[in-house]
């Protein structure tokens, strides 16, 4: 079904970012057609006119870094540092998933992310297939793929293997896989450059240049991830690992340098996205842009793990890509990328006490076209007739929107994910006047309370 | 009015979490509260049922300057010369009395809609505020705006220092008190723009009063370190050795060290925090671990500041930010929990207003200034501890209920003591004859 919004302010985010007025853009298929002025577009007769009066249109917001069906453990280990997280609360109970509760709690941020203007979520996460199926059910985009760890190395690569086939470029375009091992301090060398390898066979059987399969890594997190690194290598050893190219490596980027992780060797390409990258140095950075190494920025994430604060400014002076991220709910605890843009906005401001710092416009490009970029999905990002129709709308008649100066400043500074109206992505209308099409939303939160208290039992006994 | 209130989970006076709670409410005030799913003694009550609903406090933003919700996103990411001389102080001059009063309005509406129902302000027209608060059925502590001789052509309403301070003590006479929900004190801005004298004069005209004064202290590094130039000490320790701390609310204390935390914490001062604001406008980022170490986390008040420098009034994001940024600052995941940046939107400015006149806590004697938010949403879903919830996943905009001393001022969207539509309507209007009055009509997009 063809779709048009007329009469709407529209963000193109093409270029610097400017607002046309009056205007109305058409989607045919799932494709946008069309962009311009109300009185000189023609509507494809038959298409769904959405009025956009009082609406301000934009690109749907890319989140590049989450854990989806985390969505589950919502409050759940609040106020604890990262490895007593990770080790005492989270994998243990991560655990006793199955399939089913994962797809559950996938669905769930799928449509958490639609009701909140995001049209792409970034997922490492177990039985990532069933998490694929989910997302595509609601109908938004996935970035996905199994978190390849060193005390599952055999089952890893055969995710990894099953997810690429099963799910990259599938589902009409809306998901795509990329190889995630999970970090340097829980990935051995061999492992990690076996993902390497695999990512690249992995785009050669499955991707191309426009739809490629991709890294995605957790990178220099907290202050102790090198250390921890470090430390793991006497166990790896033991296992018959080599673990020099630890030994001989200062940090995490160089290491990860020294692997060759950062481009796919075949198409030369470079095709990493960090997620993070808080504790960097000078040289890191240096590393990172000489390499062409992407970074997901996840400020809210970040500050609540008490990890820190990433040297955003600069990463952007050393003209790095980057993108923003949620990750997951248990440490945000939402997927609201507008809670996301607006902390981006004012935490970098602070730190620097610089309050030129990081401007709204370029927040709002972070979580759009950089975003994109930083996923190497060079069709979504920005509305242009030929790209793919992934777009919201926000409704600015509030009063937490009013008056309108500047559209801009209002969706990083003012608005809220609630202020969503429309969502749609691929062409297709998934949330309309913030009610969402695709899903029984009071019957999927039955069952996520259900699934959450079934998951609690578990770890009791 | 009379109404029996029931929901699934509660925020009880000592910031736990309370299961199936019934409130009995009569004409202000809670008459009693059961918990656990207990019946009530009282019957034949309105009754509200919130299935999924959490109670709370109604929250109190305690740092505004409410009509400048009109200069919302005039200006942002600039330096602070560019920002006061090329577009607040160009536009904010053209403000007349009608324009602040319907910019309070919409001011009142949006904190409404947030689950706001008191408000601390320092601004000009505080007779049309109160007017706005009156109307609206909110409460509020007004303490109208003092400014000195050197930046008296900026201010819109008096044009001498003498003409703001009459103005205030009017407001004073004719609001102070009124329906015990609009109280009144003085606001001179700050001691690095009101001088010595007049600083003195109105902190012994409110001391006699019986009210207090409402102050920006140690907000910017250039204020501390310019004010050490000139007078040998920090702008708190200023108004400490002029003996009149006692008699103020400081806002920000940005820059502090432990002697001043001491000084503001011995003499009982409310600290009026606002972390977005010092983010954006890059003031920085007070030291909140070290006021709850030195034993001075009750007088910590969360505030938004102004529209211009924020840009909403939604509480409940200054109480995520203060629950996540000092873990990060400080690489601390158990500093400022969740419970303790509840209280500072809540407890702890409701009691900076006087005894009885807004609810410290959900118990029998208390106000009804209640809010209830729906925690059945997707993005509070599923719910593990409500109270982390509340903090972590929730916006303003998931409050479902809000009632002033037992009067229900929105519930489910609908506002009951105001005309939304006319106040966006006139918002629009006002504030682009105030930009064209300003010749800045380019930086007014307006909406259709």
């Amino acid at each position: 079904m063809d779709l048009a919004i007329l009469n709407a302010r529209i963000l193109p985010m093409v270029d610097s970012p400017h607002v046309m007025k009056d205007t109305t853009i058409v989607v045919e298929g799932d494709t946008i057609t069309d962009i311009g002025l109300s009185t000189k577009v023609s509507v494809p007769r038959g298409a769904y006119r959405i009025d956009g009066a009082g609406k301000v249109v934009l690109p749907g917001l890319i989140n590049t870094h989450s854990h989806a069906a985390m969505t589950l453990l919502r409050g759940y280990a609040d106020d604890m540092k990262l490895d007593e997280w990770l080790n005492k609360w989270i994998w243990p109970l991560e655990a006793k998933m199955t399939p089913d509760d994962i797809a559950v709690g996938a669905k769930l941020a799928a449509v958490e992310s639609a009701l909140a203007g995001s049209t792409v979520i970034t997922s490492m996460y177990w039985s990532i297939v069933a998490e694929g199926k989910a997302i595509a059910e609601v109908g938004i985009r996935g970035m996905l793929g199994p978190p390849c760890v060193s005390w599952r190395s055999k089952e890893s690569v055969e995710e990894a293997k099953e997810a690429a086939r099963e799910l990259h470029g599938k589902y009409d375009g809306l998901l795509r896989v990329a190889m995630m091992p999970h970090a340097p301090y829980s990935v051995d060398p061999d492992l990690m450059a076996r993902m390497r390898t695999l990512a690249n066979e992995m785009n050669a059987k499955y991707g191309s240049l426009e739809c490629p399969v991709i890294m995605h890594t957790h990178v220099a997190e907290t202050q102790d991830d090198w250390q921890n690194t470090v430390n793991q290598t006497q166990e790896w050893e033991k296992n018959g690992i080599d673990t020099s190219a630890i030994h001989e490596s200062s940090s995490v980027v160089d290491y990860l340098d020294r692997l060759g992780m950062f481009k796919n060797a075949e198409t030369g390409v470079e095709d990493f996205l960090g997620a993070h990258c808080v504790w960097l140095s000078a040289k890191d950075i240096q590393i990172m842009r000489d390499n062409g190494v992407h970074a997901a920025h996840n400020p809210d994430s970040n500050l609540k793990l008490a990890s820190g604060i990433a040297p955003l400014p600069e990463l952007e002076s050393a003209g790095i890509t980057i993108g923003l991220g949620t990750d997951s709910a248990c440490s945000n605890n939402v997927l609201d990328m507008f809670n996301s843009m607006r902390l981006t906005a004012l935490l970098h401001k602070g730190k620097m006490l610089d309050p030129q710092v990081l401007p709204a416009e370029r927040v709002l490009q972070l979580a759009t076209i950089e975003g994109a970029r930083a996923l190497l999905w060079n069709q979504i990002g920005s509305l242009e007739a030929g790209k793919k129709a992934d777009l919201i709308t926000v409704d600015f008649r509030k009063p937490h929107l009013s008056p309108l100066h500047n559209e801009i400043s209002h969706l990083v500074y003012a608005a809220h994910g609630s202020d969503v109206s429309e969502t749609i992505v691929n062409g297709k209308l998934i949330v309309e006047k913030r009610k969402i099409l695709t899903v029984d939303v009071p019957k999927l939160l039955e069952e996520a309370e259900r699934t959450k208290d079934n998951l609690l039992q578990r770890i009791m006994e | 009015m009379e109404y029996l209130l029931q929901a699934r989970w509660m925020i009880s006076p000592d910031f736990k979490v309370a299961k199936n709670p019934s409130v009995v409410i009569e004409d202000e005030v809670i008459v009693e509260v059961a918990v656990n799913g207990a019946t009530p003694s009282t019957r034949g009550h309105d009754r509200k049922s919130f299935e999924k609903g959490l109670l709370c406090p109604a929250f109190v933003n305690a740092h505004t300057h409410l009509p400048e919700t009109l200069l919302r996103g005039l200006c942002d990411d600039k330096s602070l010369h560019e920002w006061l001389f090329d577009y607040i102080w160009k536009v904010e001059p053209q403000m007349t009395n009608q324009d602040a009063k319907i910019g309070a309005i919409l001011g009142c509406a949006e904190l409404i809609a947030s689950g706001c129902v008191g408000f601390i302000d320092q601004y000009f027209y505080a007779a049309e505020i109160a007017e706005a608060v009156f109307e609206t059925g909110m409460k509020a502590y007004l303490f109208p705006s003092i400014f000195g001789e050197d930046t008296i052509q900026y201010n819109p309403e008096s044009s001498t220092v003498e003409e703001s301070f009459e103005r205030a003590k009017e407001v004073y006479a004719k609001w102070n008190g009124k329906e015990k929900r609009i109280f009144v004190g003085f606001g001179p801005h700050a001691p690095f723009t009101v001088s010595e004298e007049w600083l003195s004069q109105i902190a012994s005209t409110a001391a006699s009063l019986r009210t207090k004064i409402h102050i920006h202290l140690n907000e910017t590094q250039r204020e501390v370190k310019e004010a050490k130039e000139q007078w040998g000490m920090t702008p708190i320790e200023k108004v400490a050795d002029m003996r009149i701390l006692e008699h103020c609310l400081a806002a920000h204390c940005i820059h502090v060290t432990d002697k001043e935390i001491a000084l503001l914490r011995d003499a009982k001062v409310p600290i009026l925090h606002c972390p977005q604001s010092n983010l954006k406008v890059a003031a920085g980022i007070a030291p909140i671990p070290k006021y709850l170490a030195a034993g001075a986390g009750e007088l910590i008040c969360l505030g938004t500041d102004g529209q211009a420098s924020n840009n909403n009034l939604d509480i409940l994001e200054e109480v995520m930010l203060t629950a996540i940024l000092h873990k990060g600052l400080h690489n601390d995941p158990t500093s400022v929990t969740a419970a303790e940046a509840l209280q500072m939107a809540t407890r702890n400015p409701a009691q900076v207003f006087p005894k009885g006149s807004f609810c410290r806590g959900i118990k029998p004697g208390e106000k009804a200034d209640l809010v209830v938010f729906d925690l059945s949403k997707v993005h509070l879903t599923p719910i593990l501890d409500p109270l982390s919830n509340l903090v972590y996943s929730a916006h303003g905009s998931d409050a479902q209920l809000t009632m002033s001393n037992g009067k229900i001022l929105y519930e489910n969207g609908q506002f009951q003591t105001l005309d939304i539509k006319a106040v966006l309507q006139n918002a629009s209007a006002v504030t682009r004859e105030m930009c064209r009055r300003a010749g800045m009509e380019q930086s007014f997009s307006g909406l259709k």
